[in-house]
């Protein structure tokens, strides 16, 4: 206890000279009795001066404001509180895995709400609760009521998590909480429950959330604020890292136009977010389109709409978790326009089933590729390659076999009694292929036909020989014949028909050839690899110089790099070298499946643009299927083919983009640095709905009216988006992150059952609160009786006196 | 060869022969049921169930759901499987005649990249090939050509010695053995007769019909590639001119050139064969010719399969079966009810037989060579389990040096009729068609 005076020293000082001034005005007043003086004695005058300078005394006493200063103590229990994630996000199924999951659909609140729960119950008897929930901005739901003793009667579950609004008639009513809050502030909310119990002591701040944030402070920042205040935040993470349980088929890559009769392949992306890994079954189904359009117009629903398709492949496919390409094949037998639909099954639990469903319609035309092998003798490569290219059913072979008989009947599904002469002559074939020819048996218009044909789309393979080679051809028909080879070849050395070749040579893919379809074995690497791994080493080559500029070293030997394979795009068409004639020698080891499965790859890669219309080796993408206006698209095109790229070099490409704004935009794309064939741009996505890309590439140097040596496609969607439903996976690592920086625990639904050990890790040693009481004594009645007590006895003694 | 011995016990006549051959018939042919003895139906019953469990398995691997002959999961591969499909379709569809000439078969793909060779070309087997080439390479003369212990000089030999080469992979000057078959084709081509024949000579005393036979084949497989020798077209032209001049009025061929006299099965069928490669080469065959000679193939049948020597003869057996096959199946006629009876009883034979059984035969590796023909242009349902018992009939039969050998113990033709036979997974010899 402590006296004192509030008034400061100006005031003292005041007071100094009220007192001398009434001082002044009692020594006049006693000047003014003391004429009176005889009518009182000295007693009494003594008496009364006294009362007066008391009185004085007590009024500047007043003035003063003497206090009396106490401590006070007290204890308080510390605040938990309780932030639960009331987002959006927060609806989205919780962990199957969880303990808290009394379902395997329950969702992340509820979950949420069950670790509260768990929670409050024995924190409420050390601990002061305050449960919050948040989304854009922090609400107090309710601070929890004290449990006195463990025989108080638990909260009820409903009681605790409903939040009082008031009815439309003006009563207050108890609503449960929902999560639909349409952001997710963590770092926000926290900072403002820091504020909000500011002064009071935080034990430990208790987060229920999936961390998924959309925005406000960074959880990083309102970390090292925490951890400045010394309070642990404890991350209870609901949800798991992986998205919602879901099997869906994100995209389907088709060709727009298929051949009947040829073999259809579809690039299904799968995003397998069910298990790892998923054996599961894609099936593919056909119908013809303008069936399913009439049912459609007719009001059909989608169960019978299912019922028109009919079964059209199939593929036993194993998942890991995430996203993965599947091809699945058919082969179509009707021609039309004909509807695929491609399923995968529904899974237990899946949250969406709509999107296990793809459908696309594909034009089936009757079309194939008309092939001529001109081939000077009949090699032991020539007796394999006419079955091999026979068997094919989209090739359709015409052979000539130069040292035939005169009557002979050349072979092939098109038995022909004479090479073609003119350009319209050539324009029959798609792709032709000269092995090891005489070049006198073919006339300069029969070469000149042949590269009117590749210039305008067809594809030419030229396969040196030892009978023939390569510089006799050059010898009689050098103009054309140099500018179609991939390879400079030198006219003046011609094969050493009197050498043994008896020593082997392997071969290799160049870094390019490995990636080129013709080169592909399987579209496994490894398994690729393994392929080319156990062919057979080669005996003769034929000798080149050094590849055109433009061309692209498919194989080449493993000793000196000697270009065996080569590639180069002339016009709108292809040519192919081979300088190897004993590819046979791959029939070992898996007889004729290689063997006839390279031959198929080349002469579809030849004559791809003739039967598709264009080539197919470009491939266009964006990062996304999905976009917010306003969000940048980012636009990949990807040439597959190393000799395409080649051609395409230095130029900038540009995609079309329309979609349903007005008018069309042209987005630049430009070629990736280092070298990888891929060519990048971006585009801002704008009005909402479909938005379609396109690129058609003319040929270097064609005029407007030529075919484009590609013609590739690519639709996006652009949507109003929840940033809740954009990533639906939980952030276990940024609320990991969260606690550990805070020095707080971290719970998901790995540890989720030891949840316990959160309440026996929060401290409970109570908040002292020390507290000083002022009394200002002079403010109060006994002083003021005093003080009326002197001035009255004053009074009625000079009263009693006579004095008045 | 066996040919020659067997044209030697007919042209004789003689009752001992007769009596004689009866004997070795009656001992090749497939007992009566109730002789069988009760080892021999426990492993007939064995081998059936094997057969039974390798269709299963082929069965599974084509339905992609794992490898045939590996416990191997299936490979995923998107280009596989559209090859797949593809092959399946063809499959389906059965065997195509491209053009308007049934020689230009062709068979459907194979749906899945099998491990049959690897399978098969065991390291024995591997051994076994090494050290027959080696032989064969070895015996080589100075001037080229090959000889046997009956046959010095002979062509046919060494038509059949440059086959065997050529299926290790060697062509003329190029390869491993490319100089050894260079040198061969270069003996044929001075071994040419002014009536276009080709026959040197250390030929068969009964006629050169095999020996131009199998020497026409060696130079049609070889001469695309033989550019230092354009005048090999001229020289197949020849010989299949005289071929076709030697006819007989049966519809087939023998030894001799003359077109009076009875035709064999045998050579018939060698014929044949060199006429459907010569048209898939490049010449004018008159298919004429070739039809009478199928119909004289088609009479020398037997409903159980087998096939008669001569087509009036009284004996049939299993041997030349194989070149039958080859003969039907070359021809188009995959479907010929004779195709099946007739593999069916190559495999029955290969089955019920025991290894020593199959040694003990007459000129074995001939007869295997054939069958090995016929065997693989069925199928591996048919060729594998057949080859996995030939090759251990024929590991009997080598000698250490590499040799195989026959009865009269000539190891050269035998030595590459069985290469040929051995070295046929490795796909390098298109005489093996599918």
């Amino acid at each position: 206890m402590k006296f004192s005076a509030q008034a400061s020293e100006p005031l003292v000082v005041f007071l100094l000279l009220i007192a001398a001034g009434l001082l002044a005005f009692y020594s006049y007043v006693y000047r003014r009795e003391a004429r009176q003086h005889h009518q009182i004695t000295r007693r009494q005058l003594v008496m009364l001066w006294s009362l007066r300078i008391l009185a004085g005394l007590l009024a500047v006493l007043a003035l003063a404001r003497p206090s009396l200063t106490t401590t006070q103590i007290e204890e308080r229990p510390p605040v938990v509180p309780l932030l639960l994630d009331a987002s959006s996000s927060m609806g989205f199924d919780d962990a199957r895995e969880s303990p808290l999951s009394q379902s395997s659909r329950q969702n992340r609140f509820e979950s949420a709400k069950t670790a509260a729960y768990k929670l409050e119950e024995p924190l409420r008897q050390t601990h002061r609760v305050r449960l919050y929930t948040f989304s854009d901005a922090l609400r107090l739901l309710k601070e929890l009521p004290r449990r006195r003793h463990a025989s108080d009667d638990p909260l009820r579950r409903e009681e605790i998590f409903a939040a009082a609004e008031k009815s439309e008639g003006g009563n207050t009513v108890a609503r449960p909480v929902l999560p639909v809050g349409e952001h997710s502030n963590i770092g926000d909310s926290i900072g403002d429950c820091l504020r909000d119990l500011t002064g009071e002591r935080i034990a430990g701040l208790v987060l229920l959330s999936d961390g998924r944030q959309t925005g406000g402070t960074p959880l990083d920042k309102l970390a090292e604020q925490a951890k400045g205040l010394k309070i642990p935040v404890h991350a209870v993470a609901l949800g798991s890292e992986f998205p919602l349980r879901d099997l869906s088929i994100e995209d389907v890559s088709v060709s727009g136009e298929a051949s009947l009769g040829d073999v259809l392949t579809f690039h299904v992306k799968v995003v397998n977010q069910i298990q790892d890994p998923l054996t599961t079954e894609l099936t593919l189904l056909e119908a013809d389109a303008a069936a399913v359009a009439e049912k459609q117009r007719a009001g059909a629903d989608d169960a019978e709409l299912r019922k028109l398709f009919q079964p059209a492949g199939r593929r036993n496919v194993a998942l890991r978790r995430g996203q993965r390409i599947v091809t699945v094949s058919t082969i179509p037998d009707v021609e039309g326009l004909r509807l695929y639909r491609l399923e995968l099954p529904v899974q237990p639990d899946e949250v969406n089933t709509e999107n296990n469903v793809f459908r696309v319609s594909v034009k089936v035309v009757k079309r194939t590729l008309r092939v001529l092998l001109i081939a000077g003798t009949p090699s032991r490569e020539y007796r394999y390659l006419t079955p091999a290219l026979l068997r094919d059913p989209v090739i359709s072979l015409s052979s000539w076999l130069q040292s035939a008989d005169v009557d002979y009947i050349q072979q092939g599904n098109i038995s022909i009694d004479r090479l073609p002469e003119t350009s319209k002559d050539w324009s029959a074939f798609d792709v032709a292929i000269l092995q090891d020819v005489d070049p006198n048996g073919l006339s300069v218009q029969q070469i000149a036909g042949l590269e009117t044909m590749v210039a305008k789309g067809g594809g030419l393979m030229i396969v040196a020989g030892r009978s023939q080679g390569l510089a006799k051809l050059l010898q009689v028909h050098a103009a054309k014949v140099r500018g179609l080879l991939p390879v400079e070849i030198d006219k003046a050395v011609h094969p050493d028909i009197d050498r043994y070749y008896e020593q082997p040579f392997a071969v290799e893919r160049t870094p390019q050839g490995k990636s080129h379809p013709v080169m592909l074995a399987s579209s496994d690497e490894k398994l690729n690899e393994q392929i080319w791994a156990t062919f057979p080493k080669f005996y003769w080559s034929h000798a080149v110089g050094k590849p055109k500029p433009r061309a692209v070293v498919l194989l080449q030997s493993v000793e000196g790099g000697d270009c065996l394979m080569a590639i180069q795009r002339y016009g709108e068409g292809a040519v192919f070298y081979s300088g190897l004639d004993s590819l046979w020698l791959w029939r070992y080891p898996a007889e004729s499946f290689d063997y006839d499965r390279f031959w198929t790859r080349i002469i579809r890669y030849l004559g791809e643009t003739r039967l598709m219309g264009t080539q197919q080796q470009a491939s266009l993408s964006t990062d996304r299927g999905s976009y917010a206006p306003g969000e940048e698209v980012k636009i990949s095109l990807r040439i597959l083919d190393p000799a395409l790229m080649a051609q395409l070099a230095r130029q900038t490409i540009y995609a079309t983009i329309s979609g349903t704004a007005r008018g069309e935009y042209k987005a630049p794309l430009t070629a990736a640095p280092g070298g990888e064939a891929v060519f990048t741009g971006t585009y801002v996505a704008r009005a909402v709905g479909m938005t379609d890309i396109r690129i058609r590439q003319p040929a270097p140097n064609a005029d407007s009216e030529a075919k484009p040596l590609f013609d590739v496609s690519h639709g996006f969607q652009v949507q109003m988006q929840s940033l809740e439903s954009i990533d639906t996976s939980a952030d276990l690592e940024a609320m990991k992150a969260l606690a550990e920086a805070t020095g707080g625990l971290y719970f998901d639904y790995r540890n989720l059952s030891r949840l316990d050990e959160l309440v026996k890790a929060i401290p409970d040693a109570p908040q002292i609160l020390r507290r000083q009481v002022v009394i200002e004594v002079w403010d109060g009645v006994a002083f003021l009786l005093i003080f009326l007590a002197l001035v009255s006895a004053e009074w009625s003694l000079r009263k009693w006196w006579g004095l008045l | 060869m066996v040919g020659a011995v067997m044209s030697k016990r007919c042209d004789t006549g003689s009752l001992r022969v007769w009596a004689a051959l009866a004997v070795a018939v009656a001992l090749c042919a497939p007992p009566a049921a109730g002789q069988r003895d009760g080892q021999a139906d426990s492993k007939l019953q064995t081998e059936k169930e094997r057969e039974a469990e390798f269709k299963a398995r082929l069965d599974a691997a084509r339905a992609g759901q794992g490898d045939a002959f590996t416990n191997a999961p299936a490979i995923e591969d998107p280009a596989d499987e559209a090859q797949r499909l593809l092959a399946m379709r063809e499959r389906d569809r059965g065997p195509q005649f491209p053009g308007r000439d049934p020689a230009f078969l062709v068979l459907p793909r194979a749906a899945e990249r099998g491990n049959m060779p690897d399978t098969l070309l065991t390291p024995q087997v591997r051994e076994m090939i090494e050290k027959g080439l080696t032989y064969l390479a070895s015996k080589q003369d100075a001037d080229g050509g090959w000889s046997d212990t009956q046959f010095q000089s002979n062509t046919g030999i060494t038509g059949l010695s440059c086959l065997a080469l050529m299926a290790e992979g060697s062509r003329p000057r190029v390869g491993k053995y490319g100089r050894r078959i260079d040198n061969g084709l270069e003996f044929l081509l001075k071994n040419v007769q002014t009536s276009g024949v080709i026959a040197g000579k250390g030929s068969n005393p009964y006629g050169p019909g095999y020996e131009n036979a199998f020497a026409t084949l060696a130079f049609l497989y070889g001469y695309g590639e033989m550019p230092r020798h354009p005048q090999a077209r001229d020289i197949i032209s020849r010989s299949l001119q005289a071929i076709a001049n030697s006819q007989k009025l049966d519809g087939g061929w023998r030894y001799d050139f003359g077109r009076e006299g009875r035709s064999d099965m045998s050579v018939t069928a060698t014929v044949l064969w060199v006429l459907r490669t010569a048209k898939k080469s490049g010449f004018t065959v008159s298919s004429n010719s070739i039809a009478r000679a199928v119909d004289y193939i088609e009479k020398c049948a037997m409903p159980d399969g087998n096939f008669r020597y001569c087509r009036d003869g009284l004996i049939s057996e299993a041997g030349p079966g194989g070149a039958g096959i080859i003969v039907l199946c070359g021809n188009g006629t995959l479907d010929h009810p004779l195709v099946g009876v007739a593999r069916n009883r190559i495999a029955y034979d290969y089955r019920r037989y025991t290894v020593d059984d199959l040694h003990n035969r007459n000129y074995f590796t001939f007869g295997c060579f054939y069958a090995s023909l016929a065997m693989y242009m069925c199928g591996d349902t048919f060729w594998i389990p057949w080859y996995q018992k030939a090759h251990q009939v024929l590991a009997t039969l080598q000698r250490k040096d590499g040799e195989f050998y026959d009865q009269h113990d000539n190891t050269v033709y035998s030595t590459a009729m069985a290469l040929m036979a051995l070295q046929a997974p490795i796909g390098y010899l298109s005489i093996y068609e599918r």
